[in-house]
């Protein structure tokens, strides 16, 4: 059997349900990605390297003193949570200038054609109803930032 | 050998009516294909996880409507996740009943709140026990030596075979081992080959 060495693309997975972050965690790794779950926007940010200070200025400046050697290359995440919604993440990942490349995909249980409609308009790649199956996640391949 | 066979037909005919009477849906089945030998208990690990997760929901759910003042928007939050995590393993009728219950919670309609807790725990206390029979039943195979056939078929809409399963040709049972093939439709033929490729 051949050994072939790929860069394997790196998700982060965000959902305040377990057993979602369960599902989605084991989608994911079938296809091949890795992983890192977190059950909320806030722990994302702080992940993504974006921690308390910049949620409130958007100080890139400050954002970029904190090195980071986290390398994700795409970023899923659910709708509707306590706190911070998906769409917010969304939003303060497109307004910093570090993170805004990276694809966003939003996960929800609900079909609402505005809802969707304003994921998209703010800059997410999909929209992916739950419950999330493997055809979907077959789906995110083509978006992720290489 | 003629005995694990027999309970393992028992385990495909208990799943294939769990679908038929609506307890399970389609995702189910996409639970059992994200099992495989690198993680062999995930169907149990995800099924529990939401047994615990059902009976917090619904303890808070009975405090919640015993208060004097019933507070709808926590209460529609605890149906909310109840119904996501339902939705999420496939419980069909759990899933379908917090539908109403939500619709209860946005009338304020506190009888139809109360009704709806009825119902829900009824279908949950019915689901539960029918996945634990369930996976009584694959743990007898597995304790006599054989494997979990896995899938849902003839009465599921979407049919996955995986791995090792109990396949119904002809009239005959036969266990086949093969790879994911996809969706299959009711009644579709099937031909066997005799291909000893490696996974």
């Amino acid at each position: 059997m051949a050994m072939t060495v790929e860069a394997q693309f790196h998700v982060l997975a965000v959902d305040d349900s377990l057993i979602d972050r369960m599902l989605i965690e084991r989608l994911l790794k079938i296809s091949s990605f890795h992983v890192t779950t977190v059950d909320s926007a806030t722990k994302a940010l702080k992940f993504l390297g974006l921690v308390e200070d910049e949620l409130r200025t958007f100080d890139t400046h400050v954002a970029s003193e904190i090195h980071q050697d986290i390398d994700v290359n795409l970023i899923i995440t659910d709708y509707c949570m306590p706190g911070m919604t998906g769409y917010d993440l969304l939003r303060k990942i497109k307004e910093s200038k570090s993170l805004k490349n990276i694809p966003v995909v939003i996960m929800s249980s609900e079909n609402l054609p505005s809802r969707i409609n304003r994921c998209l308009e703010e800059g997410a790649e999909e929209f992916l109803l739950k419950p999330v199956q493997q055809a979907d996640v077959n789906k995110l391949k083509p978006h992720l930032l290489k | 050998m003629d005995g694990i066979v027999q309970l393992q037909r028992q385990l495909v005919d208990y799943t294939a009516s769990l679908f038929h009477e609506g307890f399970l849906d389609d995702q189910f089945n996409q639970l059992q294909q994200l099992q495989d030998e690198s993680n062999p208990d995930f169907v149990v690990e995800v099924v529990t996880l939401f047994f615990e997760d059902a009976e917090r929901l619904l303890n808070e759910l009975s405090k919640a409507l015993g208060q004097p003042s019933i507070d709808f928007k926590k209460v529609d939050a605890h149906v909310h996740q109840l119904k996501g995590s339902s939705s999420s393993i496939g419980a069909q009728r759990v899933h379908r009943v917090c539908f109403a219950f939500r619709n209860s919670c946005e009338e304020q309609n506190v009888e139809g709140c109360l009704k709806n807790l009825q119902q829900v725990k009824h279908e949950y206390s019915l689901v539960k026990s029918k996945l634990e029979t369930l996976f009584g039943m694959e743990q007898q195979i597995l304790a006599a030596g054989g494997s979990i056939s896995r899938c849902g078929w003839l009465d599921a809409t979407s049919i996955f075979l995986r791995r090792q399963t109990l396949l119904q040709l002809k009239g005959t049972l036969i266990l086949v081992n093969f790879f994911q093939i996809g969706e299959m439709s009711p009644g579709q033929h099937v031909i066997c080959r005799q291909d000893p490729k490696a996974s």
